[in-house]
């Protein structure tokens, strides 16, 4: 997987899991939560993610539970996914301070509308 | 057992037995958790359409890689039948000086050549060449082409019939279809040159075969009606040869033949059909095929114990 494949379900899926170990339903809730409840990640798409992310290296199983007779799993990154993420919130933080550096440019030659 | 959970279960369906067997319970727990934060109790239609999305997906995701290498033999498969076809058109049909007979004045032809299925030809030949040379892109695109000029070279002749012959339009549609094959998947270039050859050579010894037997007077049926009925041993034959790879264990060969021999029977019916509509020609060439198909069928079951059998367990000496 190369880092112009990691999509924003995929990026919140990694970003949820670098502060330790979590099950299916509390990534759903995480990726919800950080991108301010813009992303609803749908139980399907999860799943198909975290498939890809296993094959890929960057996730790994951390053990199933049964709580209330519902099964669990737990996921964790690994040392290649926490890579995978570091690189992409790299990549993601380099586009910003690009799309800032040019918007600065633009509003500086003045006759443009501020975003405000 | 809840009518959500049942609900998500049937759902859960479309993905591959080995996925739900390692992941339904987790994902059932999961789709239960956010339906229990969320207080629903009925199942949301996006989550059961995105299931069946991702189901259908994995379930295809699945299928792809075994099914790769018999997509690629197929591929070279085609692009060899289709190679030699177009060869065998090229010197058979279309270069003119070498036709025995006067058969069209100059102003039918296109130069030297009976129709504009030379182009045709040329572009298949080009998709060689481009294999050959391993740009398998450009060779793509030398046989998506023929699709659209074998089109335009029909329609062409129709509305304005002194523009050339019209070109053999079951053999281009054929051509279509082997292109329309050849293009999906990988081929290789020692495959598709083997196969080129084989067909080559097969074509010009049936052909010959025919023509003898045409000399031959045959009481039952005096006329050339059962030389376009010879035309169903083509998939015949593949299908023969399907039989003796398939007990080889070649299945990655066995069953892109087996396909193309079905594929060339429907033409070869449509074409005995189209040049001579009685019953003799359908029932020679279709009963030819579907007797190869049904044996063909048979190996191919009777071929899977056999393998079944050679990879069985064997029992321990310790």
């Amino acid at each position: 997987m190369t880092t112009d494949e990691v999509r924003e379900p995929t990026f919140l899926i990694l970003a949820a899991l670098a502060d330790g170990k979590k099950h299916g339903y509390a990534l759903i809730k995480e990726a919800a939560e950080m991108s301010e409840q813009r992303v609803q990640l749908k139980v399907g798409t999860l799943y198909a993610a975290l498939d890809r992310l296993t094959q890929a290296g960057a996730v790994r199983s951390a053990g199933d539970e049964v709580v209330s007779g519902r099964h669990r799993r737990y996921f964790e990154l690994t040392a290649d996914g926490a890579v995978m993420l570091e690189r992409e919130a790299a990549r993601l933080e380099s586009n910003a301070r690009q799309a800032r550096a040019r918007l600065k440019t633009r509003f500086a030659a003045g006759g443009v509308e501020s975003l405000a | 057992m809840s009518p959500l959970e049942a609900t998500y279960r049937r759902a859960l369906r479309l993905y591959p037995a080995g996925w739900r067997a390692a992941n339904e319970d987790v994902v059932i727990g999961t789709l239960l958790d956010e339906a229990e934060d969320t207080g629903r109790v009925l199942p949301r239609l996006a989550e059961v359409a995105s299931l069946a999305v991702h189901g259908l997906s994995a379930s295809l995701g699945a299928f792809g890689p075994r099914f790769a290498g018999t997509r690629d033999r197929l591929a070279s498969l085609a692009f060899g039948a289709g190679l030699a076809l177009a060869v065998v058109m090229f010197f058979g049909t279309e270069w003119i000086p070498w036709q025995s007979e006067e058969l069209y004045t100059p102003a039918e032809m296109v130069g030297p050549f009976a129709s504009a299925t030379v182009l045709v030809n040329v572009l298949w030949f080009a998709g060689a060449v481009f294999t050959i040379a391993g740009r398998q892109h450009l060779a793509r695109g030398a046989l998506l082409l023929t699709v659209p000029v074998s089109v335009l070279a029909i329609l062409l002749v129709d509305l304005v019939p002194v523009l050339w012959n019209r070109p053999p339009a079951t053999a281009l549609a054929f051509l279509m279809v082997l292109a329309s094959v050849a293009c999906l998947g990988r081929v290789a270039r020692h495959d598709m040159f083997v196969v080129a050859v084989v067909v080559a050579i097969a074509f010009a010894g049936i052909t010959a075969l025919v023509y003898t037997m045409d000399g031959v007077p045959l009481p039952w049926r005096p006329d050339r009606a059962w030389v376009v009925a010879a035309a169903g041993w083509w998939p015949a034959l593949l299908i023969f040869l399907s039989i003796g790879l398939n007990f080889t264990r070649a299945r990655t060969w066995s069953t892109p033949l087996l396909g193309l021999g079905i594929v060339w029977a429907g033409f070869s019916t449509i074409t005995g059909w189209a040049q001579h509509p009685d019953a003799f020609v359908v029932v020679v060439s279709a009963g030819a095929v579907a007797l190869g198909a049904i044996i063909g069928l048979a190996a191919h079951l009777l071929g899977r114990g056999y393998q079944l059998r050679m990879v069985a367990p064997q029992p321990k000496t310790d």
